[in-house]
């Protein structure tokens, strides 16, 4: 009840608001604005989360070389280079990937979850990913990571501009990132994404009695300060999002409570894909700090366990495989779910230290991590195992300082704007092409019975 | 510049601005005094070797001394904003904690040395900006969080040296030093270590780098426990220095400048405190006196109005003075992390968010809270300490308690209209409401 007396609310503060204050700007969300949200569309649509590792993740000892092959001894590189931080190959999850001995790599052992769902063929490794002209910097190599265009400085995010182009109806919530900055990732030139800190904290202090809702409607008119003084204007142009977006949230049930940010920040995650709110890009940045300049082993693996039990959270529901009480993914969410674990850079192939300090400096090229839905669901669906080269590291007596870049992170975001979020005009400059592979391409039609009945489809 | 009487709005903005907001006393004593006569009178700080010991000061070094609660010393913090005598001393320690950005983090960095470090920045908050560096330079928290103590002459550790240029001295817009620099200022800072009883940093030869290294073209031969020195001089004798710390001051106290490169096309007021600063042979209080009669700073008349926004601890210690409530609440920490500043924890060595990305749709529902709480928190408060609360119709009232000049238009019909929607409700819920209107108002938000 308390849904449908903040909605009729809602919707005679916007008749107010609209007839004597407001300006006329356009406003995401707003949802007393539009219509509320029953369009198939947008709950058939794919979903994307990407997990950000703040810091500069160690892909080096997240997928590990656990081989050598003739001219690519890796494995005796990387013992060699790191005698404190190097895995012994019989403790890694092995990514056997068939008889190609080049291949042979291992996860690190606290991605058990990633291992899981790796035997479901569900788990893809971009190797190599990077951009020309590497930058060293924490802030500079984020935001182009975020940006995916090195090129042309930070002034938008790739997904921001995936928004721009494909839009945000009134009301609808379509990118969001969990916590309380908006990240460069999801701000467009015209349109951004909105984020959360939690669902719990989604809501006004004092609640939604009639009092409060006199108060909240005022505060959505603050939307109405005059557009020339930029920053005041945009203060009250917030005013009204938060507004808006405690309407979108509010019946919203919180995720069951972890004592683990990032398993909390996964299960908000999961909440807003099962609603029904339009989301199509969740962005999360893992609550921790990779930036393993020193004791690292310990560290990263923390790190990783709890990237770990986040995941295991969002897939399967489970915490160590005690039911959390959600139960998994909802199937028809898992279905058309895709994770993509990133970091702003990966670091040097040495380690810099000596005894049980040793930690890694800021590297170049590392791995990207990606999750798909379970096999059989709809196509394209992603191609499972290894996708680009993993980068040359030399040989033990001179191995590489540095992992070179073997993909082009613009190729894979590419691959998927246009093949996952079916983006319907991903331009990049100097025409990156998609990187090839990445997702399996639906199999022929089955022939139709009649070729009436195929042009009825359509 | 800096002539003329301060109207009633320009000192609003000053306090609102480099002094954690005005009282309505404020507001009434400086409005119509000189404009540059307010400027001096924040100005006049005493150096604080020079002074008697603030009351709060014996509670300080005791929360520095012992492994006392993360939300002890934020409390004790916001307090030391709000009773302060001198406002733009904790405004700029404020702002160089942002700059120099160390966060407590167990086990690595404990909160009291973090804590520690927070009063060797105000200890030289408007003093000499090259003295300030150097202190950060050998401070135990700085040499924990960026793996100084990790970094030896055998392995040097890059972490420190490449913020050093990045984010404390020179920026990245454009970039005026190497990876080579990098490298060979690892090699420099090496030898300086911390005491694990006594948390004091201390120089350990052995763990230094005896060899000749070139950083910026100077050549620096081995000289011990002072021989960071060097990379410091030569860091702050590139002329983008001056204009990289000038672009934060400007930043954290007036507007965020629109274009980033400071070099080949400053902002205008940038480069007018860069040339104080570069003039001043680094000390703070001229480049500041510079930066606040700036016309720069007083105008926001037009399309291209310049403005800050109050940040979550400006935030709370402007309404805490508004209305006359202690600001060391228990509660009050957390509401502040809500509203995205968790003090002590900065998110990273890049501090937090500049301008307007303090005002995201989630800060505001967070901001839209802490007016509950501190309405909650003047309600407890002793009626005989505490501010009147005006009348609940009493806009420009509300104007002069929250430290504004006054509310506009659109934010005066906004809250009329909420007056009207509970016409007849008692006069503690209207307060509430209103208090909780204004402090999330576009006017009082952003100065």
């Amino acid at each position: 009840m308390a849904g449908l007396t903040r909605r009729q609310f809602i919707v005679g503060a916007g008749g107010l608001a609209g007839a004597q204050l407001v300006a006329p700007v356009v406003v995401r969300g707003g949802a007393w604005l539009g219509q509320a949200m029953a369009d198939p569309a947008t709950s058939a649509r794919r979903r994307l989360v990407v997990v950000f590792l703040p810091g500069g993740n160690d892909g080096l000892n997240t997928v590990v070389p656990a081989g050598d092959v003739p001219g690519a001894p890796r494995y005796s590189v990387y013992r060699r280079v790191r005698p404190m931080l190097g895995y012994d190959r019989s403790v890694l999850f092995p990514l056997g990937l068939g008889a190609d001995a080049q291949q042979q790599l291992g996860l690190n052992p606290k991605l058990a979850t990633v291992y899981r769902l790796y035997a479901q063929q569900r788990v893809a490794i971009v190797q190599g990913v990077d951009y020309p002209h590497h930058s060293y910097s924490h802030f500079t190599s984020s935001d182009i990571w975020h940006a995916g265009a090195p090129d042309n400085g930070p002034d938008s995010g790739w997904i921001g501009r995936h928004l721009d182009r494909v839009g945000i109806a009134d009301g609808e919530l379509r990118a969001v990132g969990v916590g309380t900055d908006l990240p460069l990732m999801l701000r467009g030139r015209d349109q951004l994404g909105a984020e959360i800190a939690s669902l719990s904290a989604s809501h006004f202090a004092d609640g939604f009695g009639v009092a409060a809702e006199a108060r909240h409607r005022s505060l959505a008119a603050f939307a109405a300060y005059p557009a020339g003084d930029a920053l005041r204007h945009a203060a009250g142009a917030q005013a009204r999002e938060a507004v808006a977006l405690v309407d979108r949230l509010h019946r919203a049930a919180p995720p069951t409570p972890s004592s683990s940010r990032m398993t909390a920040a996964m299960l908000t995650a999961r909440t807003l894909l099962e609603q029904d709110l339009g989301v199509e890009v969740v962005y999360v940045p893992q609550p921790a700090a990779y930036d393993t300049h020193s004791l690292q082993r310990g560290h990263h693996e923390m790190n990783l366990q709890d990237l770990d039990q986040g995941l295991e959270a969002f897939f399967f529901g489970t915490a160590a495989g005690k039911p959390l009480g959600t139960g998994p993914l909802a199937a028809n969410v898992a279905d058309r779910t895709l994770v993509m674990i990133v970091s702003e850079f990966g670091r040097r192939i040495g380690e810099n230290g000596s005894s049980g300090v040793a930690g890694t400096d800021h590297g170049a090229a590392a791995p990207v991590l990606m999750i798909g839905p379970p096999p059989g669901g709809a196509f394209p669906r992603l191609a499972p195992g290894l996708h680009g080269d993993h980068p040359p590291m030399g040989t033990p007596l001179a191995p590489a300082d540095n992992l070179g870049m073997t993909t082009d992170l613009r190729s894979l975001y590419q691959a998927v704007l246009t093949h996952w979020l079916r983006d319907p005009d991903p331009i990049w400059g100097k025409g990156m092409k998609a990187l090839p592979g990445l997702f399996a391409p639906p199999p022929p039609p089955p022939a139709p019975p009649k070729k009436k009945a195929a042009a009825a489809r359509r | 510049m800096g002539g003329s009487n301060a109207t009633r709005e320009e000192v609003a903005r000053l306090y609102g601005r480099v002094a954690f907001g005005a009282t309505a006393a404020d507001l009434d004593a400086w409005s119509h005094a000189p404009y540059e006569a307010l400027v001096d009178h924040l100005l006049a700080v005493p150096m604080p070797d020079s002074r008697r010991a603030a009351v709060d000061d014996v509670k300080r070094t005791s929360l520095e001394r012992n492994q006392n609660a993360l939300s002890d010393m934020q409390s004790w913090w916001l307090e030391r904003m709000r009773t302060t005598p001198y406002p733009l001393e904790e405004r700029l320690t404020l702002l160089w904690h942002d700059h120099f950005a160390t966060a407590a983090r167990t086990p690595d960095v404990n909160a009291n040395l973090v804590f520690k470090q927070i009063h060797t920045l105000r200890r030289n908050a408007l003093g000499n900006f090259r003295n300030l560096l150097a202190d950060v330079c050998t401070d135990p928290a700085m040499l924990l969080w960026l793996n100084g103590v990790q970094s030896t002459g055998a392995r040097p550790n890059e972490n420190f040296a490449r913020e050093f240029f990045e984010l404390f001295t020179l920026g990245t817009h454009p970039q005026a030093y190497t990876e080579a620099d990098v490298r060979q200022a690892a090699r420099v800072f090496t030898g300086w270590t911390v005491d694990a009883s006594s948390g004091k940093s201390a120089f350990v030869a052995s763990r230094h780098d005896a060899g000749t290294k070139q950083v910026l073209g100077v050549t620096i031969t081995n000289g011990g426990a002072s021989e960071f020195v060097h990379v410091v001089d030569a860091a702050l004798a590139q002329r983008v220095a001056a204009r990289f710390i000038a672009y934060k001051l400007v930043t954290g106290l007036a507007y965020v400048p629109a274009t980033t490169d400071v070099l080949s096309s400053p902002d205008s007021l940038v480069a007018k405190v860069a040339a104080t600063l570069q003039a001043s042979k680094w000390e703070l209080k001229p480049a500041l006196r510079t930066l606040m009669l700036a016309d720069e700073f007083r105008s926001t008349n037009g399309a291209d109005a310049r403005r800050a926004v109050r940040s979550p601890a400006e935030v709370a210690v402007s309404t805490c003075k508004a209305l006359k409530v202690a600001a060391d609440d228990a509660t009050f920490p957390g509401v502040v992390g809500a509203m995205g500043q968790q003090l002590l924890v900065p998110p990273n060595v890049g501090g937090w968010p500049k301008g307007k990305r303090w005002l995201s749709s989630s800060t505001l529902v967070a901001r839209y809270g802490w007016g509950t709480t501190a309405y909650a928190s003047w309600q407890k408060a002793p009626a005989t300490t505490r501010a009147g609360l005006p009348a609940p119709a009493d806009l420009a009232g509300w104007a002069s308690r929250c430290g504004i000049s006054s509310l506009s238009r659109s934010t005066s019909d906004a809250i009329s209209q909420y007056l009207a929607a509970r016409r007849g409700a008692a006069v503690e819920e209207l307060q509430a409401g209103v208090l909780a209107l204004v402090l999330t108002s576009p006017d009082w938000m952003v100065v």
